[in-house]
């Protein structure tokens, strides 16, 4: 009896051996996720234009607190957001952990923006650590890519 | 009086290569640029204290925030250990899988 192989098959059996080979590594931490990444570079992107923004604006109402409430508020949706995401990937204990700090720095922003900034030197500081922050968490993220 | 961001970061260096103890050569690269940023944003704030540009409530809040970055930033260099542990597993069971593979008859590794 002739065997007949047909592509589909090959493909197939193609598909299952990835499979395989794929469930046996062994994985210590959460796999890559784009749409985290993605996410982390909008939320930096937000900060830094927040920093700029505020950094020309120091000495005029327009830097008060009172004018910039919709950027808290669209930090914290979009960290919420981040957050349900993060908590959704097995294994993922440390990007949640840096999620919640970045949550609680930019309470810390918010308390010190309530109690006013008086001169562009207060800012830099502030701006230094979440500059630090998203490096870091960019970093991880380069780092989880890197070892899909 | 000011503070000395060299002992501060020499200090802080000390502490955390004891922590990461036989991984600090794996994050050293990354982390001490960052210890290095928060020791100047540290003795930042205490020139602000010193010049009174800033009360204790605000200096407070200040630390915090650099307290939860260089958080962040250990958690990412934790991470990265993390991975090159999982990368030098997954290298040395790919090493052997055919080996295990072939002789046992199953693809069970």
């Amino acid at each position: 009896m002739k065997l007949v192989v047909h592509p589909w098959r090959v493909s197939l059996i193609l598909l299952v051996v990835v499979a395989l080979m794929q469930a046996c590594a062994v994985r210590l931490i959460a796999p890559y996720d784009e749409i985290t990444d993605q996410k982390i570079t909008e939320i930096q992107g937000q900060t830094a234009r927040f920093f700029v923004e505020l950094d020309r604006k120091i000495g005029t109402p327009a830097a008060d607190y009172s004018n910039n409430i919709a950027f808290y508020n669209d930090m914290y949706v979009a960290l919420s957001t981040l957050d349900v995401r993060a908590r959704a990937i097995e294994k993922n204990n440390i990007v949640v952990q840096q999620i919640e700090l970045l949550y609680g720095m930019t309470n810390d922003l918010e308390a010190l923006h309530k109690l006013g900034f008086n001169s562009t030197e207060e800012i830099i500081p502030i701006k230094n650590a979440f500059n630090s922050a998203f490096t870091a968490m960019v970093k991880m993220q380069m780092g989880l890519k890197r070892g899909e | 009086m000011t503070l000395d961001v060299q002992k501060l970061l020499n200090d802080m260096l000390a502490a955390a290569k004891t922590s990461f103890s036989k991984d600090w050569h794996k994050v050293e690269g990354y982390a001490k640029p960052e210890l290095e940023k928060f020791a100047q944003n540290l003795a930042d704030i205490a020139a602000m204290k010193l010049a009174n540009t800033i009360n204790e409530e605000k200096a407070k809040l200040q630390i915090d925030v650099q307290k939860k970055a260089m958080i962040i930033a250990m958690l990412t260099a934790h991470g990265l250990t993390i991975l090159s542990v999982e990368s030098a597993i997954n290298a040395a069971i790919d090493v052997v899988r055919g080996t295990v593979n072939t002789t046992i008859g199953w693809t069970i590794l």
